[in-house]
């Protein structure tokens, strides 16, 4: 995701002088040709994550669209009082692109992984929070990004194998994307989770289980109006999200079926509110927290029964 | 450009004595604190905004206007009644909206470029941060105008100051100028006794800073400094008095804290001023 998000950038940096991208000493062979394409707009900050999004509002108070990059935890927990009082309380023009979330960064640990950065910008006004789930769906969420004028939380994932088409022009900021249709049940996810939730939906269907499947690769805001059209009374609801059970997607979601009076029974998979000290693989890391593709088979079919 | 507006020392003197009265008369009124912390910066606030910032309401929207960074954000009220009195809004406006439910004028200032609040503070340790980046940004677009950042010593115990420090030194941002409010006192105790700067000024120039002390109440001395030429960010050690100008408080641990809570006081302040 990151380097499409690279690619991105400089295409749309040539065409605008006012966009500037900042990163704290991050990004090793992904960004060096927009430093050299735009030396004077590519600033290093240094180590220095808090500093960097000071920065960044200093600059777009002057009108300026700055980008700032670091790893996830990095950005979400160690400037979280920054990103709060100096980018979305005054909502200025600053989009947070994070590396990693979720277990992208396996084996490297604790500090590296993220298990609740999703809820924590869910949190914060004014922010729009993008957790796309394929190469297409973040090259749409770049575009609406780029349009919207505001802050932004972007979470850049590893990039999945596995994707879907999408109608561009048909997608609005607070709407979901109907992945798949199907009739025996909803399944709702974001993030790059996605690669496994699509093979779940397609080993589905060779058991004649047809899934209605939507993505949301943009989580906040998350419009009522499409819920309402989109989610019917009575068939089982499953969310999945590599995030915590608390303030995520399926947080949202929820809240929205009780608000409205919705009675399906609803199954939320994701990550358990406990330490996620384990290391190994992104893969590993899944599976151990009941996110790979064959344990959640395991648990849907278990609730279809 | 536009015309300074040129005051002489006599005449920033006598505004800032004017704003003093303003600062106890609303905190009365309004039965507020951090009376200390305003009445040493004060004067700092009145040399830049009446003798030496290119800023006035007209031009608040120009981006080669200079801009100014209340970092240590619980000064509040010194820069309201500087605001006020430049004219972004009216003494009324101040009254009705300064610590009120509903109004616009917090304990610590929100962002409001109509009302010339260039920034949010109230969080210590920001300002300088977001100062260098607009400094950056005018430095990048080749526009004049300086930024000018007021911190608090005890704000220098944040260790997002010294990020923002080599940050400036390092991008040469002679365009960014930090005073520090040297009034040796903070939260609970004298700022020596909590976390000692010093030596503070070798601290700033170890950091590539242009570094200099002055009396942060003697116009004269702060207009020289803020006038000389810089090719490197300038730092202004400002010693200041907490309290400065009213007795009682000069120089108290209190001052951050107490509130004008009786008639009676408050006309003893006034009378004490000067």
């Amino acid at each position: 995701m990151r380097n499409i998000f690279v690619k991105k950038l400089i295409e749309r940096a040539k065409k605008n002088n006012n966009i500037y991208f900042l990163t704290a000493d991050l990004g090793y062979n992904a960004f060096e040709i927009f430093k050299n394409k735009f030396p004077d707009r590519f600033i290093n900050v240094g180590v220095a994550e808090n500093n960097m999004i000071g920065i960044a509002a200093g600059l777009a108070l002057l009108d300026k669209e700055v980008y700032v990059y670091s790893i996830v935890p990095f950005l979400v927990f160690r400037s979280l009082e920054q990103i709060r009082n100096n980018l979305c309380n005054t909502n200025l023009n600053v989009k947070i692109m994070g590396g990693g979330g979720g277990f992208s960064y396996g084996e490297q640990g604790i500090s590296h992984n993220t298990s609740d950065d999703l809820s924590i910008m869910n949190t914060m006004p004014n922010l729009k929070v993008f957790a796309p789930g394929s190469k297409n769906e973040t090259e749409l969420m770049l575009d609406i990004m780029f349009k919207n004028i505001g802050p932004s939380y972007m979470r850049l994932g590893k990039v999945s194998t596995l994707d879907y088409n999408i109608q561009k022009n048909s997608f609005k900021i607070g709407n979901g994307i109907i992945v798949n249709e199907g009739k025996d049940l909803i399944i709702i996810s974001c993030g790059n989770i996605l690669e496994n939730v699509l093979n779940v939906v397609q080993n589905l269907k060779k058991r004649n289980i047809n899934s209605k499947l939507i993505s949301f690769p943009c989580i906040k805001p998350i419009k009522k109006l499409f819920l309402i059209k989109n989610l019917d009374k009575k068939n089982k609801i499953i969310i999945i999200e590599e995030n915590t059970k608390i303030g995520g997607l399926g947080s949202t979601i929820k809240d929205f079926l009780i608000e409205n009076n919705y009675n399906n029974i609803v199954k939320h998979i994701c990550l358990k509110d406990i330490i996620h000290d384990k290391i190994g693989s992104q893969k590993f890391l899944r599976d151990i927290n009941n996110l790979s593709v064959n344990k959640m088979q395991k648990e849907i079919t278990k609730l279809l029964d | 450009m536009i015309k300074l507006n040129s005051e002489n020392n006599k005449n920033l003197k006598k505004l800032a004595l004017e704003l003093r009265k303003d600062i106890i008369k609303i905190s009365y009124q309004k039965k507020a604190h951090h009376i200390g912390s305003e009445l040493s910066c004060i004067d700092i606030l009145t040399t830049l905004y009446f003798s030496i910032m290119n800023i006035e309401p007209s031009i608040k929207n120009n981006k080669l206007r200079d801009f100014f960074l209340l970092s240590k954000g619980h000064a509040a009220l010194a820069l309201y009644v500087v605001l006020c009195k430049k004219g972004f809004f009216s003494k009324k406006f101040l009254i009705n909206n300064f610590l009120k439910n509903g109004g616009r004028l917090g304990g610590h200032p929100d962002h409001n470029r109509s009302l010339g609040i260039e920034y949010s503070s109230g969080s210590l340790g920001h300002g300088l941060s977001v100062g260098a980046g607009i400094a950056l940004g005018k430095k990048r677009n080749k526009i004049s105008g300086n930024v000018y950042v007021l911190l608090g010593d005890g704000e220098c115990n944040e260790g997002m100051i010294w990020e923002s420090m080599m940050f400036a030194s390092n991008f040469k941002l002679n365009n960014l100028t930090a005073i520090i409010d040297n009034n040796n006192l903070q939260g609970l105790d004298y700022s020596e006794n909590i976390i000692n700067l010093k030596p503070f000024d070798k601290k700033l120039k170890s950091f590539g800073w242009d570094v200099h002390i002055v009396d942060g109440h003697d116009f004269l001395e702060l207009k020289k400094i803020f006038n000389k030429k810089n090719t490197k960010p300038k730092a202004i050690i400002a010693n200041t008095i907490k309290g400065k100008g009213l007795f009682s408080m000069e120089n108290t641990i209190n001052s951050h804290y107490e509130t004008i809570d009786s008639k009676k006081k408050y006309e003893k302040f006034i009378k004490e001023l000067k």
